[in-house]
């Protein structure tokens, strides 16, 4: 007579299922319409119309993999913009990672102002990204720049930032520090979750304040860290604004990334269809990056189980 | 499902359609333009004017910023919902005639209006204006450039404008004799600095097309080329970004002529109303470049404003008039008044002839070596066809290269070629077009 017909039990899985992410699933609704209504769709139509010669206005058509050995054999292009998006990101996500940490560190410190502190320098994060390129414009200005005119008052005479091939990638990777104050947030988040009890035992047991930090927070801080990480290697192979904005690929291609490139294949050339070869296959880039960043942390990242 | 998705963006991103209709009962044209700033005012009165003198249609002008116009227009194109006439000056012509995202005028224009466009309009702006014999365009203001001299600099190296100098060659020399430099030897002053292989190729014979062809590689180019890196390797290159980077701005009244940052200027014809409105006592002169050794007098390339009517545009025949009223032809008297508010050189010479462009001749005095040069058989045009956007930023970079000694002039121009050879390879292997005569 008790016995549970077998229908009734998926409706009471479902709500349990509901009962349990109900409230998640609630706050990541705005995020989840946007993707259901805008990305979704066009997320697996680019991976149609990358097999197919695509200019926008007619119906694609189909070339197979004409897009893809195009991209992998005979577009250098390609390749330099990769190469200089690869290296953008092996340098600019480390250095965000301890640009964020260290300033963090000094924003959890107990001193007056510290909330002041605290907003300063998570500002310029919020400012669109176009307004940072304009300003960093002229703040790497050659002649009338904020930076050589420092440097000029030491007696030395700084480089054409943005117009010297040797300098235009370093500038874009440096400026990117600016707008560190996003995860230095986080990193702060982080920083307060570690149980303060930690920190008495390490002191009672003799660790000094640099001690403490490799031993206790830092260790603590990876999970954070390794989100970042994470994220610092998606944005990073993503990376367009500033590079449009302020060099425009130039000088000489020696900022031209990927992002740069795609777009400017996709809107100025109207080859859609190559574009969306060139977004999957830097997808899958980005997955691969990513999953041996996953299977690593099982070395590094402390969740403190 | 994609162009579900394109149409809906379309349909967000696109510019409101919505804009207030003034003659309520009258059929609305949508016009998408690029002008902004001082600017706007002036052409929108134009629209005014054409609205005024109309019982039937109204032409509503919408201005978008000129980086995101063809972005914009595409999007539009894509969802089905364009304007029905759009004003850009960007290198698409042949790109979009290709495509079919633009219609010939040809369709709309009478057999009478036709004949008269063909018999009465310069052959420069004919040739600007048409892709495979087909009117794709109406040109709305066609860019020149030429030599703008400060007097009272070439005075202080006893030169008037009685003595100008007489080839480019001299022209380089005069240039170097006025330049400046400050305590710290940083050039503060520039002579003459020739900059930009579209702009100068014209003087040494050089072409960008030929029979429908596109051209890139030949000795008239590579000697243009050699010229103008002789000319940067004299000041060097860190020099002369140092000395761009510290010029205040590009118009107003801090102006690189009015500013005196240089004493002489390869520059076009619109500066001719902007020194008159923020500096009307200034110095100057204006004559056509010289032309170097064994090259050709009164060169200049030139550069339109395209006005083109969509395909799905769904006022074609209001567009039309529209058209013709701001660009003159058949209507020469406001044809005149218009090009003389934007500073520009008339379409035809019934336009330049006409009572209110001699008015603003006799006004700007100045600008007459424009409307000069508009007959000259020695005139340049930027590449066209399906590949003329790839092409042109190729052609910089090539700029860029020579400028900074990256590479040889023969070989900077050999990379483009190889480059447009390498796209079109992969364009035909792609299915996409390329020119119908295979350029």
């Amino acid at each position: 007579m008790n016995t549970p017909h077998p229908n009734h039990s998926t409706p009471s899985r479902l709500k349990k299922w509901v009962r349990k992410n109900g409230t998640g699933l609630l706050f990541i609704s705005p995020w989840l319409i946007g993707f259901l209504c805008f990305t979704i769709g066009p997320f697996f139509s680019s991976i149609y119309l990358s097999f197919n010669a695509y200019d926008l206005i007619h119906p694609p058509k189909w070339v197979g993999g004409a897009n893809y050995s195009t991209l992998l054999h005979d577009d250098p292009l390609f390749w330099s913009s990769l190469g200089i998006t690869v290296k953008y990101a092996i340098v600019s996500v480390p250095l965000g990672i301890v640009a964020g940490v260290g300033l963090a560190l000094l924003l959890n410190t107990k001193v007056k102002g510290q909330t002041i502190f605290r907003t300063i320098f998570y500002l310029p994060s919020i400012v669109p990204a176009v307004a940072n390129a304009v300003v960093f414009s002229w703040i790497l200005n050659p002649e009338i720049g904020l930076v050589n005119g420092i440097l000029r008052l030491f007696g030395v005479e700084g480089p054409a930032w943005l117009s010297d091939t040797k300098w235009a990638l370093w500038s874009l990777i440096f400026m990117s520090v600016w707008s560190v104050g996003g995860s230095m947030v986080i990193y702060l988040a982080g920083l307060q979750d570690i149980p303060v009890h930690l920190y008495e035992a390490a002191t009672l047991d003799g660790a000094s304040a640099y001690q403490r930090l490799r031993k206790v927070t830092l260790p603590l801080l990876t999970p954070v860290i390794f989100f970042n990480l994470v994220m610092g290697i998606i944005g990073s192979f993503q990376y367009f604004t500033e590079a449009f904005v302020m060099t425009k690929g130039g000088p000489e291609g020696s900022t031209s990334f990927y992002a740069l490139y795609l777009f400017q294949r996709a809107w100025q050339y109207l080859d859609m269809g190559y574009a969306c070869a060139m977004a999957w296959l830097v997808f899958v880039i980005v997955m691969a990056i990513t999953g041996i960043v996953f299977q690593s942390q099982k070395r590094w990242v402390h969740f403190g189980h | 499902m994609a162009l579900a998705f394109i149409a809906l963006a379309a349909w967000i991103l696109v510019p409101s359609s919505k804009v207030e209709a003034r003659y309520p009962g009258r059929i609305r044209v949508t016009f998408w333009h690029a002008f902004g700033g001082e600017w706007q005012p002036i052409y929108e009165g134009m629209v005014d004017r054409f609205n005024k003198s109309q019982t039937k249609y109204e032409v509503v002008p919408v201005s978008i910023p000129d980086d995101a116009l063809s972005m914009k227009f595409l999007l539009s194109a894509a969802g089905g919902e364009t304007p029905d006439l759009l004003l850009n000056w960007e290198p698409v012509l042949g790109m979009w005639s290709a495509k079919g995202l633009i219609r010939p005028y040809d369709e709309i224009m009478t057999p009478e209006e036709k004949k008269k466009f063909l018999a009465q309009t310069y052959p420069i702006v004919k040739a600007n204006a048409m892709v495979n014999g087909k009117i794709m365009a109406m040109i709305d203001g066609l860019d020149f450039w030429a030599v703008y001299y400060r007097l009272d600099h070439l005075k202080e190296i006893g030169l008037d404008k009685d003595h100008l100098p007489k080839t480019m060659e001299e022209l380089i020399e005069v240039g170097h004799k006025l330049d400046k430099f400050d305590d710290q030897h940083h050039l503060r002053r520039i002579g003459f600095l020739p900059q930009g292989i579209l702009k100068f190729s014209a003087a040494f014979g050089g072409k960008f097309n030929r029979d429908g062809h596109v051209v890139i590689d030949t000795p008239e180019n590579r000697r243009a080329m050699e010229f103008l890196s002789q000319a940067s390797k004299r000041y060097g290159y860190d020099t002369i970004t140092r000395f761009t980077s510290s010029l205040q701005a590009d118009a107003g009244p801090n102006m690189p002529l009015i500013a005196g940052n240089y004493s002489i200027m390869f520059d076009g014809e619109w500066r001719v109303k902007q020194v008159a409105q923020y500096k009307p006592d200034l110095p100057y002169i204006v004559a056509p470049l010289p032309a170097p050794m064994n090259g050709k007098p009164n060169t200049s390339n030139t550069a339109p404003n395209y006005l083109m009517i969509p395909t799905a545009a769904r006022q074609p025949q209001g567009a039309w008039e529209f058209a013709k009223f701001c660009t003159g032809f058949m209507y020469p008297e406001e044809g005149g008044r218009n090009m003389g508010d934007m500073g520009w050189i008339p379409n035809d010479p019934l336009i330049a002839h006409s009572k209110s462009y001699q008015a603003y001749l006799k006004k700007y005095p100045q600008f007459k070596v424009f409307v000069d040069l508009m007959t000259s058989p020695n005139l340049g045009m930027f590449p066209q066809g399906p590949l003329e956007k790839y092409i042109n930023d190729e052609l910089e970079k090539a700029d860029e290269m020579v400028t900074r000694g990256t590479a040889k002039p023969d070989e900077a121009l050999a990379v483009v070629a190889k480059h447009v050879s390498a796209e079109k390879l992969r364009l035909r292997k792609l299915g996409q077009p390329i020119g119908e005569e295979g350029n």
